[in-house]
């Protein structure tokens, strides 16, 4: 539990003080001692305070560190580790009692989905497609049904969770753009073999989920091929070079991301050029090109606000329909703790978003 | 991969809540928080990215934050109204100048005048087209010091772009003793009823904006004119204003110390002081209007911008995510890197596409074909 340490109201002056963190006798230690070490601001909700203000961030834990660029058998070990971390397993159990889904694995031109069918499904003709977290190396469809499942519900519409393949491998050597091209040919295998048409296809991914949902509509659009009908990316990597702000004015201050630590480690083992706008679509040129409707989700306590930011300009310079819509206080992917108000709330304003541009128009 | 340079943590002691002794506590960035109970706040030499421009860098590499200064020792105590004035008047010497260059660069007309006993300044493009249209602009200056003659970098170089005239207000600053915050957002909406009821202006003709206490103004006056039914503005641009006195939004935390502008223990905290705010002044709506409510009663369409690198940014995110989800529009124009009220630097490619910004919002959302 954390500590809050001022009533909401006391006089400004003093309430400089909710900076404060806990005593501790060794300072050293303070990281890990701090109760309310995140701090998170009061107008949070309590359950998301009381989740991240505790938080150990991973690279402090004992298995923290990340393998090197040419490690593939301790990437591929740190993948299985993450699978099967029993906090994972709860939430997603948990996100199954909370969400009345049904679950079917389906290959789509290849490519291995899980394809979730919420019990008030109402949108015949529509389908969302997400692409889940996990770094570019880790997790699966299976260990992330805490966004994906609970989507489906509020959205009451199928969503169909790729399982995109992981970097570095197998096959050793898989690139970022090979996981892309996974994304593609089951956006390609929806429309052209499932008969959905693109504007009733919305897509939507958190981190590294995200990061491939741009970079695979980026494509489509470079190709001419028809475009989805709005996308609601949440904190992807825009720009792989990290010349965003917040990686250097939020160092310390996001609980589940860092620079050297969890960001570099990755960069170096996908070993690509990162200034490529295929990889990073926020440095590509938007003009004279179709673009869906997009609004990016991004937490305001995490290093990837900046990404959000430039991608947003990016797109509005070239005159495309784009919003930007972060979530004051909340860490990265804070939706998958998909109970508390502001999960809630971020899945509202996504179905919102991608009703307004019409993904769920039926001509039926 | 571009690695930033390592920044070199010092460490300030503040003195802030006279009942808990600070000390100064070596250490790294920890975001604003403290060992052994103690308050800290932790100062970098400030890093931007390599994507800003060399206009923009030039402002920002020179720029000293004035409580890095030597010889400073705080801002004014609460009730030391002279000292205030005087912080104000040294602040209004340096903006002058800049404010004279900016109205003779672009050619504009300045015109004082009084309207419904409010001083303002008419500013007339030189190529004044949309006669039937004029933006109200408030200046920035902490609700206690500048005006519209000191300002003018703030709102002249939009008058030119739009080819539209701006009246920019001179309401009252603090410190007094006899008015507050509530009677500056009066002098605001006295000069808007006076444009509607004595000079014919249609309401909706009608675009607000300025820039943090600017941004304060502008949404304070609207949401009061929103409260009493009066007819609204057509569009509105409030930047990077205070929209929770409490300051209960993450960025006055995680932000501060890399806002070489702004800063919420050095700058903010010390107004409110002065401004003689009480507990319950800090969550009611009429000066905090986060807390309010936006349902059930019209709101025109906002556009909140605001720098990636100021410690109000989270309140313009607030404010937008409280007006959308009342169903309101609304939108974020956020520029990453970019300290508070950045758009000052008007002849910097950013501040360029920040005016850019709200041009295109007044356009969208007002009829500017004639």
């Amino acid at each position: 539990m954390n500590k809050i340490l001022l009533p909401l109201s006391i006089t400004l002056a003093c309430s400089l003080n909710s900076f404060a963190g806990e005593q501790t006798s060794e300072p050293d230690k303070l990281v890990t001692k701090v109760e309310n070490r995140w701090n998170l601001p009061l107008h949070t909700s309590e359950q998301q305070r009381n989740l991240w203000n505790s938080w150990i961030p991973y690279w402090e834990t004992e298995s923290g560190t990340m393998p090197g660029p040419n490690d593939y058998e301790q990437w591929l070990a740190k993948r299985e580790e993450k699978a099967n971390d029993p906090l994972v397993a709860r939430f997603n159990k948990a996100a199954l009692e909370y969400a009345d889904v049904e679950i079917k694995e389906v290959y789509i031109n290849g490519v291995r989905t899980l394809e979730i069918t919420p019990s008030n499904l109402e949108h015949n003709n529509s389908v969302i497609l997400f692409s889940h977290p996990g770094g570019m190396y880790a997790h699966k469809p299976e260990t992330v049904l805490t966004d994906a499942a609970p989507m489906a519900m509020t959205a009451k519409t199928k969503v169909i969770s790729i399982d995109y393949r992981k970097i570095p491998g197998p096959p050793k050597g898989l690139k970022i753009q090979d996981q892309r091209d996974d994304v593609i040919s089951v956006y390609k295998g929806v429309v052209e073999k499932l008969g959905y048409k693109p504007k009733n296809v919305g897509m939507y991914g958190c981190s590294a989920g995200s990061v491939l949902t741009v970079q695979a509509v980026n494509k489509l659009s470079h190709d001419k091929y028809p475009l989805p009908g709005a996308i609601a990316p949440n904190a992807g990597l825009y720009d792989w070079t990290l010349q965003g702000d917040t990686w250097y004015t939020m160092e310390g201050k996001d609980p589940v991301m860092s620079k050297p630590h969890y960001a570099e480690p990755i960069i170096a083992m996908a070993k690509m050029d990162p200034s490529n706008p295929e990889i990073s679509p926020a440095l590509d040129n938007f003009d004279g090109r179709e673009w869906p409707p997009t609004m990016l989700f991004v937490g305001g306590r995490e290093m990837l606000l900046s990404d959000s930011m430039m991608l947003n300009q990016k797109l509005k310079q070239a005159g495309h329909d784009s919003e930007i819509n972060p979530f004051d206080g909340m860490v990265h992917c804070w939706n998958v703790v998909f109970y508390t108000p502001e999960a809630i709330a971020m899945r509202k304003q996504l179905v919102g978003f991608m009703k307004e541009k019409g993904v769920f128009d039926s001509e039926n | 991969m571009k690695k930033l340079i390592l920044v070199t943590a010092l460490v300030l002691t503040i003195s802030a809540c006279t009942e808990d002794k600070k000390t100064v506590t070596e250490g790294v960035n920890l975001g604003g928080m403290t060992s052994n109970g103690e308050q800290v706040i932790v100062k970098q030499k400030l890093t931007y990215p390599k994507f800003i421009s060399a206009e923009m860098r030039t402002v920002l590499k020179a720029w000293i934050p004035y409580w890095e200064l030597p010889g400073f020792t705080g801002m004014p105590a609460a009730d030391d109204h002279d000292a205030w004035r005087a912080s104000a008047a040294s602040k209004a010497v340096q903006q002058k100048a800049a404010s004279d260059k900016v109205a003779k660069k672009f050619q504009v007309t300045v015109e004082e005048k009084h309207l419904g006993g409010v001083r303002v300044l008419e500013v007339t493009p030189k190529n004044w087209v949309h006669k039937d249209k004029v933006l109200v602009h408030f200046h920035g200056g902490g609700m206690y010091s500048q005006s519209p003659d000191t300002m003018m970098t703030a709102y002249v170089p939009l008058a030119d772009e739009m080819n539209t005239k701006i009246v920019s207000v001179d309401y009252r600053l603090l410190p007094s003793w006899d008015y507050g915050i509530l009677e500056q957002i009066g002098d605001g909406v006295t000069v808007f009823k006076h444009l509607v009821e004595k000079q014919g202006y249609k309401a909706s003709n009608i675009g607000m904006f300025g820039c943090s206490a600017g941004g304060i103004m502008t949404m304070g006056v609207t949401n009061r004119l929103s409260h009493e039914g009066y007819p609204l503005p057509g569009a509105i641009v409030p930047q990077s204003g205070m929209y929770d006195w409490t300051l209960d939004s993450d960025t006055y935390k995680t932000l501060d110390g890399q806002d070489p502008v702004a800063s919420t223990v050095q700058y903010f905290a010390p107004i409110i002081a002065m401004a003689r705010l009480t507990e319950d002044d800090l969550i009611d709506p009429s000066y905090s209007p986060v807390f309010d409510t936006f349902t059930g009663r019209k709101f025109p369409p906002a556009l909140f911008q605001a720098g990636g690198r100021e410690v109000l940014l989270s309140d313009s995110f607030r404010m937008y995510d409280k007006l959308k989800q009342a169903g309101h529009e609304a939108e974020l124009d956020i520029h990453d890197a970019m300290p508070h009220c950045a758009h000052n630097v008007y002849y910097a490619p950013e501040a360029k596409v920040i005016r850019q910004r709200t041009a295109d919002w007044f356009k969208e959302h007002m009829d500017f074909s004639q």
